[in-house]
Formats: C-alpha cells, sequence, structure tokens
C-alpha cells in the first residue's frame, strides 16, 4: 500500500501530471466531504478542495511518507477549511448556552410530541443542521470520527492535538450534536425538551 | 455500573472500543436502565445519519483543479462509476479511511468466470465497514419476510454497497440503470440506506429488462462492523 503511495508521489514529484490526476480522482472525494462538513456550504466547499489540491501539488516535495498519504491530505484540508471559514468569517456559530436562552434556534414545535418525535427519522439533513450549529473545535472532530471514520489515533495525527483532548472533544461533540436534535425534536428520546433544556455537556 | 459510569462508557461503546468486560457491564447496565438504553439508541441513530452525510465531489472538481495548474484537459471518467481502475491507486485508495459511493472496478481474475467482472459500489475501501472481495452472491438473500425481520426500527438506516456483476459489454448499461437509480434517492449518496431507497433501487433495476436484482445481507464479522445491504446487480 506505502509502496503504492510512493510510486505515486515519485512520479507526481517528476512532473507527471497524470499521476497527480489519479491522486485528484483519488482523493477528491474524501477533501470535498471534509470541506463541506467543515465549511457547511458547498460553495465555500468547492473552492476549499481547489485550495487543498493546489497546496498538495506545491508541497508533495515536503512529505516525507512518516503518515500515510491520506493523514496528510487531511490535515491540509482540515486547515484550509479553518482557514478559509475564519477568513470570510462567515460561520457564526451558535453555543448551546445561547440556544438554551432561546436564541437562534427554529423548533418545529409539532415535532415535540412524543409520538411524532419517535416516528420521525433521523437524516443526514438534520446532522448538518446540527453541525452547522457546532462550534469549529467541535465541527472538525465530529467530521473526522463521526463522517469521515476515522480513529482516534488518526484524528490526532491529523489535527495536531493530543489524544485525550480528541477522545474529550469527540464526546463533547456528540453531547452537543444529541442535545440540539433533541432540541429539533429529530432524536428520539424519552423526553425531548426536558432532557434538552439540562444544558448537558455545559 | 450506574447511569454514571454508563456515561462515561458510552462513547468508547458507540466507537467499539471498550473491553470485552465493559462491554458486558454496559449491555448489563442498558438491560435495566431504558434511560441509559435509550441514550445508546440515540448515540447510534447520530452516528449512523453523521456516516450519510458523506457525498461526492462534484464532477468538476478534478477539472478545475487541473485547469488551475495548468494541466492539459483530460478526458474524465464518468463521475459515479470513479475509474478507479490502476492497481496503484486502489492499493493507495485502501489506506484512505476512504469512502464515498463510487464503483470499484476489480479485476477480472478475482472472479471465477473469466468473462464477467465485478463493480463493488460504495465504500469497499472504509475501513470500518470492509466489503468482502468476493463475487459470490450473498448466501441470505430478503425476500420481503426476512426484510421484516432485519429491519427492526422503520426509520434506521443501514451500511450499504452495490454489487454489480456482468460481462464488460452490459457495464456501461448496468451503469447508467444504476446512476439513475441512485439519483432518485434521498439517502442514496453516501454510505447508508433506508428500507424505502433500498425498495426503490431494487424496483428501479427490476424493471430493467436485462439486469436481475436481488437484496441480500453480507455478514460481517462479530465484533466488527454491522451487517451490510447489498444490491446484488447481475447481468447475462
Amino acid at each position: 500500500m506505502r509502496t503504492a503511495e510512493q510510486q505515486l508521489v515519485r512520479r507526481i514529484l517528476k512532473g507527471d501530471e497524470a499521476a497527480f490526476s489519479e491522486l485528484v480522482e483519488a482523493y477528491q472525494h474524501l477533501v470535498y466531504s471534509t470541506a463541506l462538513s467543515i465549511s457547511q456550504n458547498r460553495d465555500d466547499a468547492m473552492d476549499i478542495s481547489q485550495e487543498v489540491f493546489l497546496r498538495i501539488y506545491r508541497r508533495l516535495d515536503g512529505f516525507r511518507f512518516e503518515s500515510a498519504l491520506s493523514t496528510w491530505i487531511y490535515r491540509i484540508c482540515v486547515t484550509a477549511a479553518l482557514d478559509f471559514c475564519r477568513a470570510r468569517n462567515r460561520h457564526s456559530t451558535v453555543s448551546l448556552t445561547s440556544a438554551e436562552e432561546g436564541n437562534g434556534w427554529d423548533v418545529p414545535d409539532e415535532d415535540f410530541a412524543p409520538d411524532r418525535v419517535l416516528e420521525r427519522l433521523l437524516t443526514a439533513e438534520d446532522i448538518r443542521q446540527g453541525m452547522a450549529r457546532l462550534e469549529e473545535e467541535y465541527r472538525v472532530v465530529f467530521t473526522l470520527r463521526d463522517v469521515q471514520g476515522l480513529s482516534y489515533d488518526q484524528i490526532a495525527a491529523v489535527t495536531g492535538l493530543e489524544p485525550g483532548t480528541v477522545k474529550s472533544r469527540i464526546s463533547r461533540a456528540r453531547k452537543k450534536m444529541r442535545l440540539f436534535l433533541l432540541k429539533q425534536g429529530t432524536c428520539r428520546g424519552q423526553g425531548p425538551s426536558n432532557e434538552a433544556g439540562k444544558g448537558e455537556g455545559e | 455500573m450506574n447511569c454514571h459510569e454508563f456515561e462515561e462508557k458510552l462513547d468508547g461503546l458507540i466507537d467499539e472500543e471498550l473491553p470485552e468486560e465493559e462491554q458486558r457491564r454496559c449491555r448489563e447496565h442498558t438491560e435495566i436502565c431504558s434511560h441509559c438504553r435509550e441514550k445508546e439508541t440515540q448515540y447510534r441513530r447520530i452516528r449512523q445519519a453523521a456516516l450519510a452525510t458523506s457525498c461526492q465531489a462534484p464532477p468538476e472538481l478534478a477539472s478545475a483543479v487541473e485547469a488551475r495548474l495548468g494541466f492539459a484537459r483530460r478526458k474524465r471518467s464518468k463521475p459515479w462509476v470513479g475509474a478507479v481502475a490502476s492497481a496503484a491507486v486502489l492499493a493507495l485508495l485502501a489506506g484512505g479511511g476512504y469512502g464515498l459511493w463510487q464503483a470499484t472496478l476489480l479485476a477480472d481474475d478475482s472472479l471465477s468466470d473469466p468473462n464477467k467482472e465485478q463493480i463493488n459500489g460504495n465504500w469497499q475501501t472504509d475501513p470500518l465497514m470492509p466489503v468482502p472481495e468476493e463475487a459470490e452472491p450473498p448466501a441470505n438473500i430478503l425476500d420481503e419476510e426476512k426484510l421484516d425481520g432485519f429491519w427492526k426500527e422503520p426509520g434506521a438506516i443501514y451500511p450499504f454497497v452495490v454489487k454489480v456483476i456482468c460481462p464488460p459489454e452490459k457495464r456501461e448499461q448496468a451503469s447508467q440503470t444504476l446512476f439513475e437509480g441512485m439519483q432518485t434517492l434521498e439517502t442514496g449518496g453516501g454510505r447508508m440506506i433506508c428500507r424505502a431507497d433500498l425498495e426503490l433501487l431494487y424496483q428501479r433495476v427490476s424493471q430493467d429488462p436485462f439486469l436481475n436484482c436481488d437484496r441480500a445481507v453480507q455478514p460481517m464479522p462479530e465484533g466488527t462492523v454491522p451487517d451490510v445491504l447489498v444490491v446484488l446487480v447481475t447481468a447475462e
């Protein structure tokens, strides 16, 4: 596996454009999906993805195979996405504290009926709405763990965080996500309105 | 184990990183505590739905990158097929934590019949959900009754994969039919599928007079990943 990566990288470094196109083809979905999860905007995700591949192309001679190529690409992608979001300042996150005070939440009342809650299908769109409201530090680890399926160690390698910090952030991110979904009435629960009001994890 | 201890173990439980003894203690607790049992269910459903947020890059991304780098324009494959034909790239993907809906052509010699080829749709290379490469149909084909038994919650979504086994000359047609079928699905862009969408895809493929379609479950090794739903498409 690593040999194949090395061969591909060597071909690119020798100026083989087709080899870089292979790399783009192989990693475009990973990059775009990660960029979209973090930016929560399709146009931004497209811009970020292009920037990621330009950075990969420019920096590939510095890749030393000390990690998997995918880990290195994830790292570039997360950094580029965060740079982009911060620069444009497009994302105003809504903390749970402010949400509990009634700011920034659009709760459909009819979904709070317990029987409706039980019937409601939890969709990818519900998760996207929740992710858009997660603070950046939680959105990144949630994306890498629960959307992209990376291990804790891989996330630590991508983000540069200590494994313990990764673990605690993932835990906190999931609690916040669950609380949001309970608030929205989209996560099956015994008493969504009551539990959602407790401010779990805060 | 009390509720507080369970809460502390919940992430490890969901991530399947707890030792067997800890898992057993958690199971014992949830058998007697409906609150924690419900919470675990919610976490698992969130995890499933989060996986489904994965999406494909727009088809124009690769050409946009090449244009910005000044590369000569290259003929691109159909976006959904992914065209991961070279062995080098296949091997590279296998290390990547990579798992979006795309089809991967397996080498012809992976099949018992050298005149056929297999396309594995979806996240064959995802480390969380490895899909066996054997071309033989899964043993347990799902009829309606078995499907009812499998789908314990009507609203649940499960990991799924599309397997196509057909002669090379039918590949294009099978791809087109599947592509059109996938376009109509609510959950079909990701790695998970709901029951209604599984039925839609099954019916769409079954309508094609040149294709046969079955639904099946591919059992995964115990304790590794959930069993995988398979839409098995064959053509003669």
